[in-house]
């Protein structure tokens, strides 16, 4: 009798483990491939072809690891169900995010290399010391694992950004004027000024670091009532959630901020990389995409040109990241014209671009995690 | 190939197992021999050619010993040939660097490296076959005439990348002669899946939070945190190499085959000679019968005893990796031993249990400390750390942080690594057939086949998510 279970315990478990083992490699190669991650923002690795070449140098094994673990029957699920197992044993970060108080997910960041931000730092003095007709200023937005130090795990030990900051103000050159934007966020911080889901600010936050920036720039900022605020999204899963489809989220929402009494119509958005003209700050066919934030300014460009029919005869140049997209139709009330550009892609000389002068401010603008992060800002000295 | 990876668990293994259970039983070492080779060369495709030299080679010596039975200087000759080719293998693509960067240290000298990949699996298969013509020369197993037979031996998947180190002698009769069974390929599931689950669950996650705690500068770290993280890394390598080794014996259980036991719960153990009884056994074994005892072992002087002791040791640190602080960790066990030997283990005994096992736990930690580090450097400023002798303070917030985030994790990796859970299994189990009580014996079973079959869901869930997944035990 006993012996009889133990048989049948046998046979089963052997069945199961066989069955599970064959049944997903039948699955995985009777369902389509995928080939881009829109919960990833990547493109997925495809069924390598075969190459004796590529064999001997062990690519085409790498590839198919990649291309198997990419394709495998269920993915996104099972990356949801690991996170929401994590977090329910009590783990307080996952995937290099903190699980924070109020659905927020905060970014995890390693402490930065002290030799890349002192490249960094330099860069930026040697850049305005090579144009010495730039007006350069600088200024530094925190992320909103800094701002909403309240919403943290318990005990989390997050990178102090503000300390940071601060030794980077003590790098730079004297006379580049420099704002950290961690008062002007800081004040506002029981508002909704991050996404839950994503690293950015949301309008509102932009709109807290149009305030602060003021000072630097030398404008009078409107008021909050001058604008009327329009919901364009309530189904926003930014990059933090993706890091780790955490299913028990729930979506941001993503607003746009309108001048009262005014119309878009004088507005002229150049895209200088494929030569597109826009007549709106705001893409709304992005939103049928995954990345909502996107709608502003159309996401990454290299460099992107505004023209406003503002009348204050000031240009602006922001050498910028993406924080920078919600931030431009704040400060296209204050300028005739806006260029954005994106050290990533941006790969010219800025004398073609910049005249320099009184009434040109050259800004160059990041938020903390792309500051330390980032390994293009040290070609400013180049440029 | 790794065991704990997509391509291995949903393609390679259950296409092998499907060919190996159609195959007629002649055909069965021929597919296993080929299906090894595919499985070593997927990455690695140039060296399968070294593994299949070695195999040759220790074949033919063995033919060559065999032979030569009458005439003893010959049949030493071909011992001897097996020994300096395999040495000379192990030698040239493991230690070449080592000895020449230690060379331009020492007379200024500035010889290029070679800075060749270390051939996966080297150390292991390098000694299986050397175990193989020294037993055959000592008649202790017999020859084995077919090259099949021989090569699947060496080249064997289950074993091949990281051991256990299969003496020849303890797999000889399986080589022709096994049979497998569902009995067999049962018990090689619950093992397989056992040492996936510590794998992939228990230390992949300690391993994600020595590397976290090991971005904190060593100047801002307080003294409980620098041995947390030692801890940590204790648990890491335990449960990474153990997985590997309970993966590596299961799944030779898939095939019929019962190779040995390679670890014995080390960190209950009471003294470090005990520990080394218990931690990578078939290693120990091995140096113990082809090393310790040829050099005379413990039958011979005093002095004689240590040198011995010191020698095996030297190579024990040795062998896990071309580098001083694997010999400073392999000489720091030689010495506790031989400290043990001498005097301490008199008066551990009479110590109570628990002061015992904090005794050999403590210099287990410490070594893998020494272990861990091949920058000197490094190595020194994180001891300094663990004694506060940089006057950190004792305490900060990554302690309570990864405690508490994590305290699952700690408390499965510390049960993990008694034989409680076991214990309590086989009493209970023992009770029920003892007192023939079937339902029960029916839900004990099903429960175990559930539980297995969560721990499995849950490693393929962090395999799918991980890119994080890389196998310690790969560099020796």
């Amino acid at each position: 009798m006993m012996a009889n279970i133990k048989q049948r315990y046998d046979k089963i478990l052997v069945g199961v483990f066989v069955l599970v083992l064959g049944g997903f490699m039948v699955l995985s190669f009777w369902l389509p491939d995928q080939s881009f991650s829109p919960e990833e923002n990547r493109v997925l690795q495809q069924a390598p072809a075969f190459s004796w070449r590529q064999l001997y140098e062990g690519k085409w094994t790498e590839k198919w690891d990649k291309y198997v673990s990419d394709q495998f029957p269920g993915r996104n699920l099972w990356i949801s169900g690991k996170s929401l197992l994590q977090k329910t044993v009590g783990q307080k970060d996952i995937n290099g995010v903190y699980l924070g108080k109020n659905d927020y997910l905060l970014q995890k960041l390693d402490l930065p290399d002290d030799a890349n931000l002192a490249v960094n730092v330099q860069a930026i003095t040697a850049f305005a010391e090579n144009h010495p007709n730039y007006h350069v200023k600088m200024a530094l937005i925190p992320t909103s694992t800094a701002v909403l130090v309240d919403y943290l795990p318990r005990y989390a030990q997050a990178v102090d950004e503000v300390a940071l900051i601060g030794e980077i103000k003590e790098g730079l050159a004297e006379d580049i004027p420099f704002l950290s934007l961690y008062p002007g966020l800081s004040a506002h911080r029981e508002e909704s000024i991050y996404y839950r889901t994503d690293h950015h600010w949301t309008t509102l936050g932009a709109y807290y670091g149009y305030v602060a920036l003021g000072d630097l720039l030398g404008y009078t900022p409107h008021p909050l009532t001058d604008f009327t605020r329009e919901q364009v999204s309530d189904s926003f899963y930014g990059t933090l959630y993706s890091k780790g489809n955490f299913s028990f989220v729930p979506p941001d929402t993503v607003e746009l901020f309108h001048p009262k009494g005014e119309t878009e119509n004088h507005i002229k958005v150049t895209v200088i990389d494929d030569d597109t003209e826009y007549d709106s700050f705001y893409q709304r066919d992005k939103l049928l995409e995954k990345d909502h934030y996107s709608i502003f300014l159309g996401g990454n460009h290299a460099y992107v040109k505004i023209e406003t029919g503002a009348g204050t005869g000031k240009k602006l140049h922001l050498i910028k990241d993406s924080f920078s997209h919600s931030l431009a139709p704040f400060l296209a009330l204050h300028y005739d014209e806006i260029h954005l550009y994106d050290l990533r892609y941006f790969r010219y000389a800025f004398d073609d671009y910049i005249k320099g002068g009184q009434d040109e401010d050259v800004l160059i603008l990041y938020n903390m995690a792309s500051f330390f992060q980032e390994g293009t800002i040290k070609d400013l000295q180049y440029k | 190939m790794v065991f704990s990876g997509i391509n291995f668990l949903f393609y390679f293994l259950p296409c092998i197992l499907l060919l190996y259970y159609l195959m007629p039983r002649k055909g069965k070492n021929f597919l296993l021999f080929f299906g090894s080779l595919f499985f070593y060369a997927w990455g690695e495709p140039v060296y399968v050619v070294l593994m299949i030299f070695s195999s040759v080679v220790d074949y033919l010596n063995g033919l060559g010993i065999e032979k030569n039975r009458d005439k003893p200087r010959r049949a030493k000759l071909f011992l001897c040939l097996s020994v300096l080719i395999n040495l000379a293998l192990l030698g040239f693509f493991k230690y070449a660097d080592f000895l020449i960067s230690n060379i331009n240290a020492l007379l200024g000298t500035a010889l290029p490296l070679l800075e060749l990949p270390l051939p996966i699996g080297i150390s292991f298969y390098t000694f299986q076959t050397m175990s193989y013509t020294i037993d055959v020369y000592r008649n202790e197993t017999p020859v084995q005439r077919n090259f099949i037979a021989f090569a699947t031996y060496v080249s064997l998947f289950p074993q091949l990348i990281a051991g256990p180190i299969v003496r020849y002698r303890d797999v000889s009769e399986q080589m022709l002669g096994r049979k497998e069974s569902v009995s067999l390929f049962a018990q090689g599931v619950e093992r397989f899946l056992i040492g996936l689950g510590k794998k992939v669950l228990l230390a992949n996650n300690m391993g994600f939070i020595w590397n976290e705690l090991l971005k904190i500068p060593v100047s801002e770290m307080s003294v409980a945190t620098a041995w947390l993280g030692v801890f940590a890394f204790t648990f890491q390598i335990y449960f990474d190499f153990s997985g590997y080794s309970d993966m590596a014996i299961g799944l030779g259980k898939m095939f019929g085959f019962t190779f040995p036991e390679n670890f014995n719960y080390p960190y209950i153990s009471k003294s470090i000679s005990e520990f080394w009884r218990r931690w990578h056994i078939s290693l120990g074994t091995w140096f113990r019968e082809y090393v310790y005892i040829p050099l005379g072992g413990n039958r011979c002087r005093k002095l004689l005893q240590y040198r011995n002791i010191f020698a095996v040791w030297f190579l024990t640190g040795l062998w896990h990796g071309a580098n001083w602080n694997f010999i400073i960790w392999g000489l720091y066990f030689g010495i506790i031993i031989m400290a043990e030997k001498a005097f301490l283990q008199k008066a551990l005994n009479r110590l109570p249990d628990w002061l015992q096992h904090c005794y050999a736990l403590f210099f287990i930690c410490f070594g893998w400390v020494l272990f861990y580090f091949e920058d000197g450097r490094m190595l020194g400023q994180y001891v300094v750390t663990l004694f506060g002798g940089y006057g950190n303070p004792w305490w900060d917030g990554h302690c309570p942080y990864y405690l508490t985030s994590y305290f699952l994790l700690w408390l499965a990796a510390v049960i993990g690594s008694m034989p409680l859970l076991k214990n309590l299994w086989q009493r209970k189990l023992q009770s029920v057939i003892s007192k023939n009580q079937s339902v029960q014996y029916g839900v004990l079973l099903s429960a175990k086949g559930v539980a297995l079959l969560v721990v499995f869901v849950m490693a393929v869930a962090f395999l799918v998510n991980d890119s994080y997944n890389p196998f310690l035990y790969f560099r020796f």
